[in-house]
């Protein structure tokens, strides 16, 4: 079982299927903000694979205890997009604009545990606001918060009043939303993707295989299809993090149930 | 208590009130109607007024931001004017108004099912017009049960999450019910806030019900 999170949805089923035709493993899928799957992760037994959208949630799963070592390395970058429906009247070029700008919220997925509105939270808590303190400050009383980014998409799609913040690979994903301002990488938070395998979950060689199947090369064409930059979308020279080569060193089945 | 939460509980007593008295009247006159009358889609529309039941809440949720999209068919392009539903606390009264009819329908329904319909039928024969039985007999032999459909309507628009939240949002101190403000602190990993937030709940449920309960008994207990 692989717990993902929500903003990879479409890019890792894509992806799923080609490892279906290779493998002839089916993988399931539980999909949610990364903060409600770390705590299911370390609930219960239950999972393989783990798919942070942060490495905060991925730490505490390692804290945790919860994963093989060896096998946590990050998998994908992404980047934050202001977003509003196709047909709507305001105009951001920058994310001063987000202060003066007369739109009626802005929605976020929830800025104080899912990662995407961490993110942006933290993005705008980097930058000045008009009253001296943060533009957080300044647009505090607007944000809208969701469940998780997805449901902040397809708020943003039922209104031009509103403005949102996503990932770039959900606004990609959307035909009903136009992307207003990206902001560049050097101005916003570093978003990184951790993957790794799971301890004691029903199927821990199925899980370490799928993810040596996300990091390889057939299922990076597949993220860069959706937007996604692969790895962690810096020139480090050292490829940046865990890139040990997973070979089912640590791999004890009998550690299964081993975890608080 | 601290702001956040004070303003989750006035605004989940807020929003079951106004849902529960919306949906009232509508949905006892609807119960009325299946209880008594033989029509034509009788039972699609009995239907109908089931799903939100088995709907899960969170598509019930989503079906009524399709429908409330400014180019959805009870938006403002089609209605001319907007009807301020989405991320606002009247669309958590919507949200939570639709989930809790059922309920309301089918406990009013069961009601007026079991009274005699000759209680009413002698009450027309002294020449009394259908409103006027209805008004005179039925609803004072209804009373109890339409008190009963009404507290569950109530409780179910307060513990109600799924629908709302997509809806309405969860804007603390604006659409941030009970309901949402234990997700969010559980969320964020606040688990005494989302405790503290639990016992509020279950304190406002209690005092909800037994009040309610003690009220029916008193009052179903002296006319007659």
């Amino acid at each position: 079982m692989v717990f993902a999170a929500a903003s990879v949805r479409d890019a890792i089923q894509e992806a799923s299927a080609l490892y279906e035709r290779q493998s002839g493993v089916t993988p399931r899928y539980n999909f949610a903000g990364s903060n409600e799957l770390a705590r299911q992760v370390l609930a219960a037994p239950k999972a393989d694979v783990f798919l942070s959208a942060n490495e905060k949630w991925m730490d505490e799963v390692e804290n945790g205890g919860r994963l093989s070592p060896g096998t946590r390395s990050t998998l994908l970058s992404n980047r934050l997009v202001v977003i509003a429906r196709t047909d709507g009247p305001h105009r951001v070029g920058g994310a001063d604009d987000l202060a003066t700008v007369a739109y009626r919220h802005l929605v976020l997925a929830n800025p104080d545990a899912v990662p995407a509105g961490i993110y942006a939270r933290e993005w705008l808590q980097s930058r000045p606001g008009p009253g001296g303190g943060t533009l957080w400050e300044a647009v505090k009383s607007k944000v809208a918060p969701t469940l998780d980014v997805r449901a902040a998409l397809a708020m943003v799609e039922t209104d031009p009043e509103l403005i949102g913040i996503v990932y770039r690979t959900d606004a990609a994903s959307s035909d009903r939303v136009q992307v207003l301002y990206e902001v560049p990488a050097a101005e916003g938070p570093q978003i990184r993707y951790a993957v790794g395998a799971v301890a004691g979950g029903p199927d821990p060689a199925a899980g370490l295989g799928f993810v040596e199947f996300l990091e390889g090369p057939e299922a990076a064409a597949v993220f860069e299809r959706h937007g996604f930059v692969v790895g962690t979308g810096e020139e480090a020279p050292d490829g940046g993090g865990g890139e040990t080569p997973a070979g089912g060193d640590t791999e004890t089945p009998a550690d299964a149930g081993g975890a608080p | 208590m601290d702001e956040v939460t004070l303003d989750a509980l006035r605004l989940t007593v807020r929003v079951a009130t106004v849902a529960t008295a919306v949906v009232l009247v509508p949905g006892t006159l609807l119960a009325y109607l299946l209880a008594r009358f033989e029509f034509r889609g009788k039972g699609v529309l009995s239907t109908l007024l089931t799903l939100p039941l088995v709907l899960p809440p969170t598509a019930v949720g989503f079906l009524l931001l399709r429908l409330l999209a400014v180019d959805g068919p009870l938006g403002r392009r089609v209605l001319g004017f907007d009807l301020d539903l989405i991320l606002t606390w009247k669309g958590a009264v919507v949200a939570t108004a639709v989930m809790a009819l059922p309920l309301v329908v089918r406990t009013a329904r069961v009601t007026f099912e079991g009274i005699d319909p000759r209680l009413e039928a002698m009450d027309r024969t002294l020449g009394h017009r259908p409103a006027a039985v209805f008004v005179r007999t039925t609803l004072p032999l209804a009373y109890r049960g339409l008190l009963a459909a009404a507290i569950l309507g109530f409780t179910r628009a307060v513990g109600e999450f799924g629908a709302t939240v997509t809806l309405a949002g969860n804007i603390p101190g604006r659409t941030q019910t009970l309901a949402s403000a234990i997700f969010a602190a559980q969320q964020a990993g606040q688990d005494d806030e989302a405790m503290f937030l639990l016992v509020v709940a279950l304190a406002v449920g209690f005092v909800a019900i037994y009040a309610s309960e003690r009220l029916a008994g008193r009052t179903g207990a002296a006319p007659r």
